[in-house]
């Protein structure tokens, strides 16, 4: 193996050989699929004249703009954002399916996580669909642990993504945190001030609402969810966090 | 087996420090080495703030670009990139010339690459601190600056051919193909992976094939091509024995090359059931061309090395070849699929990539670094560093890979809660972060002594080294 030339082309035949087959192949077989119509989110009973809706869809508004805000902190670095098929992945995200290609055709670039120092947040929409809880945990992460039983999150804060505002005579600010007592606020701001989300705070809640997997699809057969009982469907789009 | 002829001249001139030192070459090789150096202290410090920062998440909360999200990705590009891409690549062209008998070609133009390369990393980087993340593991660097890594890249990658193009030795010896294969493989990776992926030519899960063939196909044709090329020249080098078995080298060579792409995607990965099977398949047999290279490297390691440097070259080489076999046992129980589907997203996977990338390359490059710099430099020294090395090693990768373990038990444990997840991993994550901290002493450690004999090198040769002498003799007279 003396020569320049034969290592040349045997590499450029080995490197050609692997990128047909996990870039080229995969491509071919499933990269110009489309979304599916119809479906039935299986959270939600069909009502009379429902025909389903269609899924997945672009996200818009402030969904897409919570996306680039997701990226820029880097939090697929803990959170992942794929279910496999094993049991334990069900019962952790509370839906009973595994993620398939389709789950991510308008994901660009599909953030499918790193590591999960976190939870899973595949079906973070269905599973914590209240606004205010998001927000609280991004200003405190702390806060709804229970730290008297030594648990603490290893979430950090982000505060660069709220303000601190004086609350004027007439009253406070409606879109201002409802925090729990257990959040405790620098010294400077414990009295007379409220936290009130940034638009980027808002648009990061409104991504992660959006994250559902709750569609059964042809290709990843479905089971009955467990999910709970006061969950409430939220549409792919879901742009508007209200 | 005994050295062949070249081996044997090749060492007594080494030995009797007659090597003929390609001078122009010299300033290239020593910018890539020392600001190789340079990003392994800033990313062991990110690695080391990163890791704190699961000790202490309200740390340096006020500053977005303190958040683990931003430094644990900045840590690694910088550790990939400033690091080992850049320390390897300099260690590699020099291989070239020293096993082709000739002079590094356009020593200039490999000086403005390495410029270019780093003035990338550091844009990369700095952007992924300021959030201008991609959100591709591996390619987190801001567009732009991918674009102008893979125009570095092959600025390098020229220069490194070149340079084997034009040798005299017409053998090629293994060492020189694991580098040929690195430097050629590098800019279609690079460019593949960056049209594709951030070009926005593909979409959903296929995005994390491609991203897993990038992974997998750098890990193995760059990185592992680097660190093999340099224990191929290394190992028979120092230990005055050669290499025990040319064929069985050409064997694993082949077989890395073939493999190196198809291994990137885990058992649980929303991608067509035959891509998984292929990958883990792949994954398992990848266990045959390691054990070859380290059974033949091993064997050839039976030897003496004759002096300090070469001896510590040796026996970083020989923990870097321990690395290798570990890493390789410890991925065959994680790639089987049962395993995998449990083990996938923990602390498992950094653990073993870690052990992977600092235990085998960095070591082979550290290696490397033994025998290069004092040649360059024209000084007998050694960096030493060799115990501090191997406490980093495995305070860092051990932890992650134990912890990771506890991780999937618990998360297997239908009685837990992600509260439990997050207690049962800190007495690791403990470990680790104090494993990253000495990371970080070694890397101050490696940089404080190149500089310190740069200096001595430049003070010398600029005569100033008599003037400051003379300096302090008439201050103590004072």
């Amino acid at each position: 193996m003396n020569h320049g030339t034969l290592i040349f082309l045997g590499l450029l035949l080995t490197f050609l050989g692997s990128w047909s087959g996990m870039v080229l192949a995969p491509q071919v077989q499933i990269g110009r699929q489309q979304p599916d119509v119809q479906l039935q989110p299986l959270n939600r009973p069909p009502a009379e004249g429902d025909v389903g809706e269609i899924y997945p869809q672009a996200r818009a508004g402030l969904a897409a703009q919570g996306r680039e805000i997701y990226q820029r902190e880097g939090c697929y670095y803990c959170h992942s954002q794929q279910i496999s098929p094993h049991p334990a992945d069900a019962r952790w995200t509370q839906l009973n399916r595994f993620s398939v290609h389709r789950d991510y055709l308008f994901d660009q670039p599909a953030m499918f996580g790193v590591q999960r120092l976190g939870p899973d947040l595949s079906n973070i929409g269905l599973r914590q669909p209240d606004e205010n809880w998001h927000l609280v945990h991004l200003f405190a992460p702390n806060a709804f642990m229970d730290g008297k039983a030594g648990n603490k999150s290893t979430m950090p804060p982000y505060p660069h993504l709220f303000d601190y505002r004086k609350i004027m005579p007439q009253g406070g600010s409606t879109s201002a945190l409802k925090l729990p007592e257990s959040v405790i606020l620098p010294k400077q701001y414990q009295d007379g001030y409220e936290v009130v989300p940034t638009s980027e705070a808002r648009a990061l809640v409104a991504y992660l609402k959006s994250l559902h997997q709750d569609v059964n699809l042809f290709e990843a057969p479905m089971y009955a969810p467990k999910a709970k009982t006061n969950v409430v469907s939220q549409t792919a789009t879901n742009g508007a966090a209200k | 087996m005994p050295a062949s002829p070249s081996i044997q001249a090749e060492v007594a001139r080494e030995v009797s420090g007659k090597s003929n030192e390609d001078s122009a070459a010299k300033i290239p090789l020593l910018l890539l080495s020392v600001f190789g150096a340079a990003w392994f202290v800033a990313s062991a410090f990110l690695f080391f703030l990163s890791a704190m920062k699961m000790h202490g998440p309200n740390l340096g909360a006020a500053f977005p670009f303190l958040s683990y999200g931003r430094l644990q990705p900045a840590a690694m590009n910088a550790f990939l990139y400033g690091f080992l891409s850049q320390a390897g690549a300099a260690l590699g062209i020099w291989i070239l010339a020293r096993t082709g008998k000739t002079k590094v070609a356009l020593p200039a133009v490999l000086a403005f690459g390495g410029v270019l390369w780093n003035g990338t990393v550091l844009v990369g980087t700095f952007g992924i601190l300021a959030g201008y993340n991609t959100g591709l593991p591996w390619l987190e660097m801001p567009a732009g600056a991918q674009a102008m890594l893979f125009v570095a890249s092959i600025v390098i990658s020229v220069c490194g051919l070149l340079t084997i193009a034009s040798r005299t030795e017409r053998t090629l010896y293994p060492a020189a193909w694991f580098i040929i294969g690195a430097l050629l493989t590098l800019p279609w990776m690079l460019g593949t992976a960056s049209w594709t992926l951030l070009g926005q030519t593909v979409r959903g899960a296929v995005q994390l094939s491609v991203n897993g063939w990038f992974i997998n196909s750098m890990t193995w044709l760059w990185f592992g091509f680097l660190g093999l090329g340099a224990l191929f020249y290394i190992i028979p080098k120092t230990s005055k024995t050669g290499l025990h078995s040319r064929s069985s080298a050409s064997f694993a060579f082949w077989t890395l090359a073939i493999l190196a792409g198809w291994g990137g995607v885990h058992s649980g990965a929303p991608l067509p059931r035959w891509i998984i099977t292929i990958s883990e398949s792949v994954n398992l047999i990848f266990l045959v061309p390691i054990a070859l290279v380290v059974h033949n490297l091993w064997n050839s390691t039976d030897g003496e090395a004759v002096s300090e440097k070469e001896s510590l070259s040796l026996r970083y080489a020989r923990f870097a070849l321990t690395a290798l076999i570990s890493y390789a046992l410890l991925s065959v129980s994680f790639y089987l699929r049962s395993r995998n589907l449990t083990l996938q997203l923990t602390l498992f996977s950094p653990g073993i990539t870690f052990m992977l990338l600092f235990g085998f390359v960095g070591f082979s490059i550290l290696a490397g670094y033994n025998l290069m710099l004092p040649a360059l430099l024209g000084r007998t020294f050694s960096l030493g560093g060799i115990a501090v090395s191997l406490v980093a090693l495995f305070m860092t990768s051990i932890p992650l890979i134990l912890g990771g373990l506890k991780q999937a038990s618990i998360w297997g444990d239908e009685s837990k809660t992600s509260a439990d997840v997050v207690k049962g991993l800190v007495p690791y994550m403990g470990m680790s972060t104090l494993g990253f901290l000495t990371l970080l002493v070694l890397s101050v450690l490696v940089l404080l002594r190149i500089v310190r004999e740069l200096k001595t090198v430049v003070l010398e040769d600029c005569g100033c080294a008599t003037w400051a002498s003379d300096s302090s003799e008439s201050k103590e007279k004072q």
